[in-house]
């Protein structure tokens, strides 16, 4: 061999060794990682392997989701003010009953080897719990209704004191007749909102999943009552403000809000 | 005799390819070390990788499951904030109704003036108002959400 083919020969092998050396250390390990730990007991190398393996993941993902919501929407529920006691250990059997449930169908899950039985249990997640559709809503409705009921009770108490200031203004010569019209129409509005509200918890805390998938509208009238209870309780509340403002305005202002008179708030 | 002074030409011509090798193999073996053999930095188990994925969700959850269709909803996070937690939301209600604050500053011109803590019992209702108008809005993303189930 000639000098020149020696060196050459020589730099081909000291290049070939700085390019493949690290090439080669970054191939192996990074197989590692990719095969599923999802405690499979079946062989990853067959079509039907990896088609269980993928439906396990897809499942086990729809759990993950799951398990946080419910989680979260128990602290919420524990943590309202406004919710009563009896709705309160409602919400949270249901909740902790879902979860249990899907923490079952976790374990089941991971230690499917029939793709049966996986789809029989991947199905269960949705058609025997119904997380985002029932639990979920159901919760906030409830609480919201409790809410409603509690804003229900505090216009009433407004509604009270309002009463006691209209009789001392028509007792010092006012004329009072709007305001005592606008007292019973706030007082009505209460009324109204209250009902609206007190009715959802009975009509949604009884539901199943199974009442959701005969029915996906299933909570619908309920939604439509806890809008017209906070319509109604907002409508209640406008009037409130009114008649304080009516009731403030001095006995010798004109009733126009806009009045230049001098010393009115309202200006 | 002495092998360091022979002067054939062929000797320093191998120590010269000798010390190449050496180098590139040494060369190869420091980007090799530098590499930290390859290893995964995040080795990630499928199914921790779920969980974790999930536990980086806001409250409620906001991902979606492409398999199923179904997404969770979004920040409950507002979502998830959503049940229940109305203590620090803003009083207003969204209403074009007159102000509170605009008719307390004029308490104690008028004897027929209602009762101070008429003012606070008004900003108690606008408070659970707006609790509940984020629990309305809450129950309208959920329903909203596709539930989601297997094909």
């Amino acid at each position: 061999m000639t000098p020149l083919r020696t060196r050459l020969a020589a730099a081909t092998i000291g290049a070939g060794l700085v390019l493949a050396a690290p090439a080669a250390a970054w191939a192996g390990p990074l197989r590692s990682p990719s095969t599923p730990q999802t405690s499979s007991p079946s062989n990853a190398s067959s079509p039907s392997s990896s088609t269980l393996e993928a439906l396990r993941a897809k499942c086990l993902a729809a759990i993950d989701v799951r398990l946080p919501a419910l989680a979260a929407a128990r602290a919420d529920v524990a943590n309202d003010q406004h919710t009563t006691a009896e709705h309160k250990t409602a919400l949270e059997a249901d909740i902790d009953q879902t979860a249990a449930r899907l923490q079952t169908l976790q374990g089941e899950i991971q230690a499917d080897t029939e793709l049966s039985a996986l789809r029989d249990h991947c199905h269960s997640i949705f058609q025997d719990n119904r997380v985002f559709a029932l639990v979920l809503p159901r919760a906030r409705l409830v609480v919201g209704a409790d809410t409603a009921g509690f804003a229900g009770d505090k216009l009433s108490d407004v509604a009270g004191k309002l009463a006691d200031a209209i009789q001392k203004a028509q007792d010092a010569g006012r004329d009072v007749a709007q305001a005592k019209a606008d007292l019973d129409a706030m007082k009505a509005q209460i009324a109204s909102g209250v009902a609206a509200a007190g009715a959802v918890p009975g009509d949604v805390l009884g539901l199943t999943p199974a009442d959701w998938n005969a029915n996906h509208d299933v909570l619908t009238p309920a939604r439509q009552s806890l809008r017209a209870a906070r319509a109604d309780l907002k409508v209640a509340r406008d009037l409130a403000v009114k008649i304080r403002n009516e009731l403030r305005t001095p006995t010798t202002t004109p009733p126009a809000p806009s009045s230049p008179v001098s010393g009115s708030p309202q200006a | 005799m002495n092998n360091t002074t022979d002067p054939r030409p062929d000797r320093p011509r191998a120590g010269r390819l000798a010390l190449a090798s050496v180098a590139a193999a040494s060369a190869a073996v420091l980007l090799l070390a530098g590499c930290g053999g390859g290893a995964d930095p995040t080795p990630r188990p499928a199914a921790s990788a779920a969980g974790t994925a999930a536990a980086s969700l806001p409250a409620t959850g906001a991902t979606s499951l492409p398999a199923t269709g179904a997404t969770s909803p979004p920040a409950t996070g507002a979502t998830s904030a959503a049940a229940g937690t109305g203590a620090a939301s803003p009083p207003a209600t969204g209403t074009s109704g007159p102000s509170i604050g605009e008719t307390a500053a004029s308490a104690g011109t008028n004897p027929a003036v209602p009762a101070a803590d008429t003012d606070q019992d008004l900003a108690d209702v606008d408070r659970a108002l707006s609790d509940l108008d984020t629990q309305i809005t809450g129950v309208d993303r959920d329903v909203a959400t596709p539930e989601g189930d297997l094909r």
